[in-house]
């Protein structure tokens, strides 16, 4: 397969990769880049696992073209801490518990951020449009919606 | 992942270069922008064939203005963009295409996928197109030939088919200006606020001064293999003040289209939802008629 090189901004660090003319960003992230903390679940665009930032703004990593996001910032949940040091939407998951098995965490802490990027006082109608593309079985949701409001008024 | 393994990828830069390649490589290119039509037909094993990714996305068509002839909409423009742009469809008669963009979800959909996709992907589960129908919305095409106007009421031609000619893609969208004293709404009807619709409906009515039906558009998506017009119920409404016994004589009027069955829907079923999505959606709009000359 006839490859190209591009060239990816993730947290902030500049990475060189070699893709094939259709390469999902999700496979090169945790394949390449080692990076797994962003998930793949039901890699049909639909469970939310593997969101990550571009830009500041929600995708699913799963659906895009590596190479579209040449150009971007990305983000991932492994680019949130700073220096070791946890952002009020990851503190407010910790402290309420908004998490079971964790595997969705991920996608939702970044799809969280999002929405805080853009509101940073989300009403109860706010969280659940910004995270409809999000799927979490294990809470039930209700833990998730308290961190996110306990993160903004944090 | 199912097997896909497409040989090139192309960024052309211009109009004409991208047309070029399409014209070179034929049946086996794909148009990609968000990337979202592609995802899914790849997903579903309906990708075989594409041998070429042409990407639009060095091509400056990620734009929203608005002159004389209207609201110009460049194709690889975001539904998340379009939501951002929303004082430029404040009036009542585009309520419907802002109504049909907020029924797109979720955001992460929203940030990647454009109106282009939405169009050229003529897939009747969408609920961009019968907005785009209900306000006469124009598909501007270019290709070898140069640009040309579609109205996309012809743009969709058949499911997965569209009008667009070999070597041909979708520059932009227009929305042309909009009668006076005009209304409309878009109502989706699926199974979860996050699916794809069942039925849903693009209503737009205009009135003349003495408050009879001027102009309407009833599009139902959803039920058949493009958008369908309601035109029997449109013609139940023109010329006529409408009150309930008119609202509900034109939505009992739907004949028996053809509807493709889902899972979630029997054709009987859609019919029956059709009808009173479009008894409600008129209703919505004279109410809000209504609040405008208060």
């Amino acid at each position: 397969m006839k490859k190209d090189t591009i060239t990816l901004q993730v947290n902030g660090t500049d990475y060189t990769v070699q893709v094939g003319p259709y390469e999902l960003l999700s496979n090169v992230l945790r394949d390449d880049l080692d990076l797994t903390g962003t998930k793949r679940g039901c890699d049909f665009g639909g469970c939310g696992a593997c969101t990550v930032l571009l830009d500041g703004k929600a995708v699913y990593s799963c659906m895009m073209p590596a190479r579209h996001a040449e150009g971007h910032k990305i983000i991932t949940v492994e680019g949130l801490a700073d220096d070791g040091k946890l952002t009020p939407v990851q503190e407010a998951f910790v402290r309420n518990s908004a998490f079971q098995c964790g595997y969705c965490t991920p996608g939702i802490i970044m799809a969280s951020t999002a929405l805080l990027n853009q509101k940073s006082n989300p009403t109860e109608e706010d969280i659940r449009e910004g995270l409809a593309g999000n799927l979490c079985r294990c809470t039930g949701y209700v833990s998730i919606f308290k961190a996110i409001m306990e993160a903004a008024h944090a | 992942m199912l097997e896909f393994n497409p040989s090139d990828h192309f960024e052309p830069s211009t109009p004409t270069e991208t047309a070029t390649l399409l014209l070179q490589h034929g049946k086996t290119a794909r148009i990609i922008a968000g990337g979202t039509a592609v995802y899914e037909l790849v997903k579903r094993g309906m990708a075989s064939d594409i041998r070429q990714l042409i990407s639009l996305r060095k091509l400056p068509l990620n734009y929203v203005r608005a002159d004389d002839e209207g609201i110009h909409i460049g194709a690889t423009t975001t539904i998340a963009q379009l939501i951002s742009s929303h004082d430029m469809m404040s009036g009542p008669a585009l309520r419907v295409v802002l109504e049909a963009l907020h029924e797109i979800r979720p955001v992460q959909v929203r940030n990647v996928a454009t109106i282009g996709g939405e169009l050229c992907t003529s897939l009747p589960l969408l609920d961009l197109p019968p907005a785009l129908l209900a306000v006469d919305a124009i598909a501007i095409i270019f290709g070898p030939q140069g640009q040309r106007g579609c109205p996309t009421s012809e743009f969709l031609v058949d499911l997965f088919l569209n009008a667009l000619k070999r070597g041909e893609f979708l520059l932009e969208v227009l929305i042309p200006k909009q009668p006076e004293r005009c209304g409309s709404t878009f109502i989706k009807f699926g199974r979860t606020a996050y699916d794809f619709n069942l039925v849903n409906v693009a209503t737009r009515l205009a009135f003349s001064n003495d408050g009879a039906c001027s102009d309407a558009r009833i599009i139902l998506g959803g039920v058949g293999r493009v958008p369908i017009r309601a035109k029997s119920a449109e013609e139940e409404l023109l010329g006529h003040v409408l009150d309930e016994s008119r609202i509900l004589h034109a939505s009992d009027s739907l004949g028996e289209f053809k509807a493709i069955p889902q899972i979630h829907g029997s054709i009987e079923y859609k019919r029956q939802i059709a009808r009173v999505l479009i008894r409600d959606s008129v209703r919505l709009v004279l109410e809000r008629m209504e609040g405008l000359t208060k």
